[in-house]
């Protein structure tokens, strides 16, 4: 019951907007696809749904190939960006419609739609117009309307993107729960790391249509992998530096910043190869706030003129001391 | 598969035709193609088409433009009628109207203009058709408009007039240039006002088709005509395609608002004028309808009502032929409007779009003599005068749908897809239920095409599917005054029958 996407590839004229790439969904879970706006998510979203077709490569349900499959033999419940409740028809019957459409009677549809109203306490709204709700209520309709039909997989397309803050944490908690009650197996595309970090178990980052990074949420900040998606986290404490030692508070990452891949782990004091360009960051979350890009810099740069560790631990300790 | 059934019937109904008339050219193509070109006579009566139509969409477009805005963004008393009586002038025949426009501004009429023979009452009786066109377009393309769009450019320090002129005309463009382009193929093709209110001075080519073709049986040189003109309709058509694909802007918002701000002094003027201005020709039909030696009696309507017509055609025939004939006619042209907008929609290719604009700019003089070259034998056939009178209507349905389907957000039919809807599904469900207001106009124009047609009527039927308006016309070649005022009775009833007829399909509209 998982999903596979092999070497899926999509461009537009001649601007790629998904490059080669596989990805494996495991069942049961919700999945994260973060990236920054423009960076093919919502493409790759719609060639999982069905919307698009691949320039190249296969999809796969349970080593099924689904990549020409019509959208509405799938089975893969969609929840858009902009809700699209469908306007002719009232709460109730947008919530039916997909269990209609399953060949079910209008009474059982009906009443099922119903218990699914239940659950995000919107039965009061049964049959007013959809362009009466909120926008809060509407996205809950939308996720429900998409529910229940029970889909094998369900894809979100930043579904709280047009909420505010205390809303956005109120439906997030609700659609948490909704899809932990049901095991339903989710792709949930954002742009929001917060969002992803609190409420998703596996994590994808898509960069500019490549996949680059694929693994357990709580894993994302041990692994990073590359400079972007560091960058893309909002690392702040980034600095270039060339030298040959480098003294971190707890521990750093070091890059390539030509391949964008990882090379070192630091802990405390490390030794780097002489005359390496790389970049910095210091992940220890304690002193993040100290550790701007500046200072960092300016250590280091003393650091390296003197060619001796001794003078940086002290001034190390001077800062530590100001800032409290 | 959308386009199968629109080609083979535009081959059929006008490509066919042409071709047949072509064909007489083919013989001495060069001799007769300059002879007639170089002839100052035919010259003057390109000039004078033309003239006269570009005249009439600059009119249009001052006197539409100001009015659509005041109907989309002012709430007053009678809104919807007036907007009902937009559509009347589409229905009156051209008999009619020349008629009840010398009544007013004839020699001896209401304001004493003597307007017979100028140009300006030739422009005006063209506005009086054409003017609901560019309202229509422009209200339509204003009542989807983004309110946020005009808010956001007030906030940046925009005035009133700014705004119109930076961010709502760009987004008119379109609008304005497709009526635009409608009106000028719709007077560049009239016949009957021109012939009747400017006399031969200001006939238009189709006027000389008209005698070339029909009364002196000079075909060769009437199919010179017939190929300039049908090449500059077709012009004018690929221009409008080009522009339309060029300015084609998204519109956000599917449904047409009702506004709440009230008229301004100046705009009640100009609304009321308006309503003068179109409410005059048709008082002045019903009130000759009920005025018999300057006295007012409702003779002419008891005559009508009693069946007392002395062997011309009858009220009841003529209204039940026209109800059965606009009722087929606009079955057909929803099955074939609706294919036809769908082949649009689905390709945008160039060649649709010519397709949806050929039955306005082909001749339909020369499609008549087409038919007689062509069909022959299918000269008083019914399924002919159906198909005439389908392809008079179905473009607009198809435009009104294509309309209609371009402003669909495909987000409701990409969800529906992932709830399970297979394309006829999605297509029955969700795109023919939102798509419902744009139905109901286009039906509303076919059927108001239908039951105004009369040319096609005149020339193809027997006489006993005499429609209203060939009833109209049989009057009005009739001597005596109480016939004359049966024929304005006619005319009234065909009005009233239009009225009833919105009653139902604008009710669908505004739900």
């Amino acid at each position: 019951m998982s999903l596979q996407l092999d070497h899926i590839q999509k461009s537009y004229g001649t601007r790629n907007v998904i490059l080669p790439l596989n990805l494996h969904l495991l069942p049961g879970h919700i999945h994260a696809l973060l990236g920054p706006s423009g960076s093919g998510k919502t493409t790759l979203l719609k060639l999982i749904a069905g919307l698009e077709s691949p320039d190249g490569g296969e999809i796969y349900w349970d080593d099924v190939p689904m990549t020409h499959m019509p959208v509405h033999k799938r089975e893969f419940g969609m929840v858009f960006q902009e809700y699209a409740l469908f306007p002719h028809l009232s709460v109730i019957e947008n919530v039916a419609y997909g269990l209609k459409e399953k060949g079910w009677s209008s009474q059982r549809s009906k009443g099922d739609a119903m218990q699914w109203l239940q659950r995000v306490d919107l039965t009061f709204a049964a049959n007013y117009p959809v362009h009466l709700l909120s926008g809060g209520e509407q996205q809950r309709v939308a996720l429900v309307r998409a529910l229940a039909p029970k889909p094998r997989l369900l894809l979100l397309d930043e579904p709280f993107a047009h909420l505010d803050p205390s809303l956005k944490r109120q439906l997030q908690s609700i659609f948490y729960e909704l899809l932990s009650e049901t095991d339903q197996t989710v792709l949930w595309v954002t742009h929001d790391q917060q969002e992803a970090m609190q409420t998703t178990k596996y994590v994808h980052i898509l960069l500019s249509g490549c996949l680059m990074h694929s693994g357990e949420t709580h894993a994302l900040y041990q692994q990073l992998e590359s400079l972007s998606i560091a960058r893309f986290l909002g690392l702040n404490n980034i600095v270039q530096y060339r030298g040959q030692w480098v003294w971190v508070s707890a521990e750093a990452f070091v890059w390539d910043e030509k391949t964008d891949k990882r090379m070192y782990r630091l802990i405390e004091t490390s030794y780097l190869p002489n005359g390496l360009e790389v970049t910095v960051a210091d992940l220890d979350q304690q002193y993040v706030f100290l550790l701007s890009g500046e200072v960092l810099r300016q250590f280091l740069n003393q650091a390296w003129q003197r060619n001796d560790l001794l003078p940086l631990s002290i001034q190390w300790e001077r800062a530590k001391k100001l800032q409290a | 598969m959308f386009a199968i059934l629109p080609f083979i019937f535009l081959f059929v109904m006008i490509a066919w035709p042409l071709i047949e008339v072509f064909k007489l050219l083919m013989t001495d193509f060069n001799g007769t193609l300059f002879q007639v070109l170089a002839e100052p006579y035919y010259q003057k009566r390109l000039w004078m088409s033309v003239i006269q139509a570009i005249l009439t969409v600059i009119a249009s477009i001052l006197l539409g433009v100001p009015l659509a805005f005041i109907v989309a963004y002012r709430q007053f008393k009678g809104r919807d009628w007036f907007l009902r009586l937009l559509m009347l002038p589409f229905v009156l025949p051209s008999l009619v109207v020349a008629l009840s426009f010398l009544s007013l501004y004839g020699a001896q009429g209401w304001f004493g203009l003597n307007g017979q023979g100028q140009l300006w009452l030739v422009i005006l009786a063209n506005v009086f058709y054409n003017e609901t066109i560019v309202l229509r377009f422009v209200y339509n393309a204003l009542g989807r408009l983004d309110p946020n769009w005009l808010a956001a450019a007030r906030s940046l320090g925009s005035s009133p007039s700014r705004v119109i002129w930076k961010v709502v005309l760009p987004y008119l463009w379109p609008s304005i240039l497709a009526s635009a382009c409608l009106v000028f193929l719709y007077s560049f093709l009239t016949f009957g006002i021109s012939l009747l209110l400017g006399g031969m001075q200001f006939a238009t080519l189709e006027v000389e088709i008209y005698h070339l073709a029909l009364q002196r049986l000079e075909l060769s040189e009437a199919s010179v005509l017939i190929l300039l003109q049908t090449s500059l309709g077709l012009a004018v058509a690929l221009i409008e395609v080009k522009w339309m694909q060029r300015w084609r802007l998204p519109f956000l918002k599917l449904q047409a608002r009702q506004p709440t701000a009230a008229l301004l002094p100046w705009q009640g003027v100009w609304v009321y004028l308006h309503a003068a201005f179109l409410l005059l020709p048709i008082i002045c039909i019903f009130l000759q309808s009920v005025s018999l030696d300057g006295q007012f009696t409702w003779l002419a309507y008891q005559q009508l009502f009693n069946n007392d017509t002395q062997g011309l055609t009858s009220l009841w025939d003529g209204v039940c032929n026209t109800l059965m004939l606009a009722t087929y006619s606009t079955m057909a042209s929803l099955i074939l409007g609706g294919l036809q907008a769908f082949w649009v929609w689905r390709t945008q290719s160039v060649l649709s779009r010519i397709c949806l604009s050929l039955p306005l700019f082909v001749s339909p003089v020369g499609l008549a003599v087409g038919y007689l070259m062509a069909y022959p034998s299918l000269a008083g056939n019914a399924y002919l005068l159906v198909a005439v009178y389908v392809l008079a209507g179905y473009p607009l349905l198809a435009r009104s749908l294509l309309l209609g389907l371009e402003g669909l957000p495909t987000v409701y039919l990409n969800t529906a897809a992932t709830l399970g809807s297979s394309s006829l599904s999605r297509v029955k469900k969700i795109m023919l239920p939102l798509l419902k207001p744009a139905l109901k106009t286009g039906l509303l124009l076919a059927l108001v095409a239908a039951l105004g047609e009369f040319t096609a009527t005149l020339v193809l039927a027997r006489p006993e599917w005499a429609t209203l308006t060939v009833a109209i016309y049989e009057r009005l070649n009739y001597p005596g005054e109480i016939i004359y005022a049966q024929a304005m009775g006619l005319a009234t009833v065909l009005m009233c029958l239009t009225l009833m007829c919105f009653g139902p399909l604008e009710w669908g509209i505004r739900r």
